[in-house]
């Protein structure tokens, strides 16, 4: 009987079936996934079905991409795209003045309204380079050197940088401070001591996280380090700790502190408030009923502490590879998950809004 | 959600900023290339036209009309780039609902008991190469990279229901006929 019911792909329910798939795909909601759940728990047919089938697709997957070569090569595209691009010229905005006007110009000039032609043409083509260079609201642009997984390069401040590496990237900053990027975070330096730049704005150390994590070992100096998030701003001036700020449109900011203090600041349109966080514990500024809210600092979560414990390790030898454990940790929990698609982080079950004294207003 | 940091660069390489292009390249190689991988079925290939889609979309930057769309604007030069490929591959699809399907083969091949797992993979694998095009590309997107089916939807221009249908009907396809033949081997 056990090998008749081994290999069941027709023996679970049919209206169970799809729901099966979608549990595995992990397309269902919490909901959804506890009534499979509970199915499963009483039909033998069916979570045979889900066993073996979860099984092979696991397999299918990982034998598909061995087919494929999978991890070399998309890495590679972003190099062969950027080694061509210098060749070729997007149409910027002055251009898309300029063109039809010369076009305009050539027909005048066929016509033998040259003086005309000429007068006109010679106007706009100022106004279209004048637009090209900005004059007038001439950006003078800063730059830092950080070093990107050990590969030292020049970046703009404010400019987004982006983290493909499924791995995340270590991002070592001028003061030997370092950040562990993960995948999918943007972020932006603002503002950097940098002896090697061609300038800087103003002395402390600033980034602008846009969505994702930071892992931060911040080098003690007098000037502050700061993390500024859509609602929150956290500032140090040389400790570890944590940073994370989720992707979709109730932005959540979670602070970690592994070592040392930092101090946590709301941002909103109503009242200013900040908290000082201390080793070993977390804070949480989020979106509530329209406004923003700072958690009182707690305990910190073990398996964020996990990570941070990781990173730390990780960080003299600077293996991102060392903390792809922790993305697997982080899509297990479903707190981030690889494909995107990520649930809100959950809010802390001993923690209630309404309890006295837990939430700043 | 699309990113304001996207339309940031977007904006940026319009006024010539070239080298912001190369963060919005390393967000969407992955899926490109992928995507590519499941229309032409060759790394190889997938490598060159994903290059090319870049390219392309780099020159015509200036004719996307909402920059929160560049990601599926993307997709749908990768789409037409595999497309022109495979006819000169000389496969002459014209779209994912018109390329064509392939007979599900009743064959399976038989392997020697073995470890059981990686037997069925072989298999399986072999079939999937067999299922109509409109299941495979969904399927292989999905194996590739384990993307969610709102994802696969964006790649593919699909409704996400449909997405949904096809993967499942796709799976069934996939283990037609398996259970029938081992029951025969357990002696059923």
């Amino acid at each position: 009987m056990a090998s008749e019911r081994r290999y069941c792909y027709t023996g679970c329910c049919t209206e169970w079936e799809q729901e099966i798939h979608l549990y595995i795909d992990g397309e269902l909601s919490p909901a959804g996934c506890e009534r499979v759940r509970r199915h499963l728990a009483k039909c033998e047919d069916c979570a045979c079905f889900y066993r073996v089938v979860e099984r092979e697709e696991q397999l299918l997957s990982g034998r598909l991409r061995q087919k494929v070569a999978m991890s070399a090569v998309p890495s590679l595209i972003a190099d062969q795209v950027m080694d061509v691009i210098p060749s070729l010229q997007p149409i910027t905005w002055g251009q898309r003045i300029t063109k039809p006007v010369w076009a305009a110009a050539s027909y005048c000039l066929d016509q033998n309204r040259r003086h005309y032609a000429l007068a006109a043409s010679m106007l706009i083509c100022v106004i279209g380079v004048l637009l090209t260079m900005r004059i007038g609201n001439v950006e003078e642009e800063h730059f830092v050197h950080i070093k990107r997984n050990g590969t030292l390069m020049r970046v703009t401040l404010f400019e987004p940088i982006y983290i493909s590496r499924p791995e995340g990237e270590f991002i070592e900053f001028p003061d030997g401070s370092l950040a562990y990027a993960t995948y999918d975070t943007w972020f932006s330096v603002n503002a950097y001591q940098d002896e090697g730049g061609t300038s800087n704005v103003g002395t402390d150390r600033r980034l602008s996280l846009k969505s994702g994590e930071l892992y931060l070992d911040v080098r003690p100096a007098k000037e502050g380090f700061s993390v500024i998030c859509p609602n929150s701003r956290t500032m140090v001036f040389g400790t570890q700790f944590y940073i994370r700020i989720n992707s979709g449109p109730m932005k959540e900011t979670t602070v970690v502190v592994r070592t040392g203090q930092v101090s946590v600041e709301k941002l909103g349109k109503d009242q200013m408030a900040s908290t000082i966080v201390e080793k070993g514990y977390m804070t949480k500024v989020f979106s509530y009923n329209g406004t923003v809210r700072m958690r009182i600092p707690y305990k910190a979560d073990p398996l964020l502490m996990k990570r941070l414990n990781l990173f730390n390790e990780a960080k003299e030898d600077r293996s991102a590879q060392r903390l792809v454990p922790l993305l697997d940790v982080i899509s297990k929990n479903g707190v981030l998950s690889r494909s995107g698609s990520a649930p809100e982080p959950p809010i802390l079950p001993d923690i209630l809004p309404q309890q006295a004294g837990e939430v700043f207003e | 959600m699309v990113h304001k940091a996207e339309v940031t660069l977007i904006n940026q390489v319009l006024n010539g900023r070239k080298e912001c292009y190369r963060p919005l390249v390393e967000k969407y190689q992955q899926k490109v290339f992928l995507l590519a991988c499941s229309l032409v079925r060759n790394a190889a290939e997938a490598q060159d036209v994903a290059q090319e889609a870049f390219l392309q979309a780099y020159k015509n930057l200036h004719t996307l009309k909402d920059r929160e769309k560049f990601g599926p604007w993307l997709y749908g030069i990768t789409r037409n780039l595999c497309f022109t490929a495979l006819r000169q591959m000389k496969v002459q699809p014209e779209s994912i609902e018109t390329l064509p399907s392939q007979e599900i083969s009743n064959v399976v091949v038989m392997r020697p008991p073995g470890e059981d797992g990686l037997d069925i993979v072989e298999t399986l694998l072999a079939k999937l190469d067999q299922l109509p095009e409109k299941y495979q590309v969904l399927l292989r997107l999905k194996y590739l990279e384990d993307y969610s089916y709102q994802e696969i939807a964006e790649m593919l221009d699909l409704p996400v229901d449909l997405v949904r249908s096809r993967l499942f009907e796709g799976r069934r396809l996939l283990r037609e006929g398996m259970d029938r033949i081992r029951r025969v081997e357990n002696g059923q």
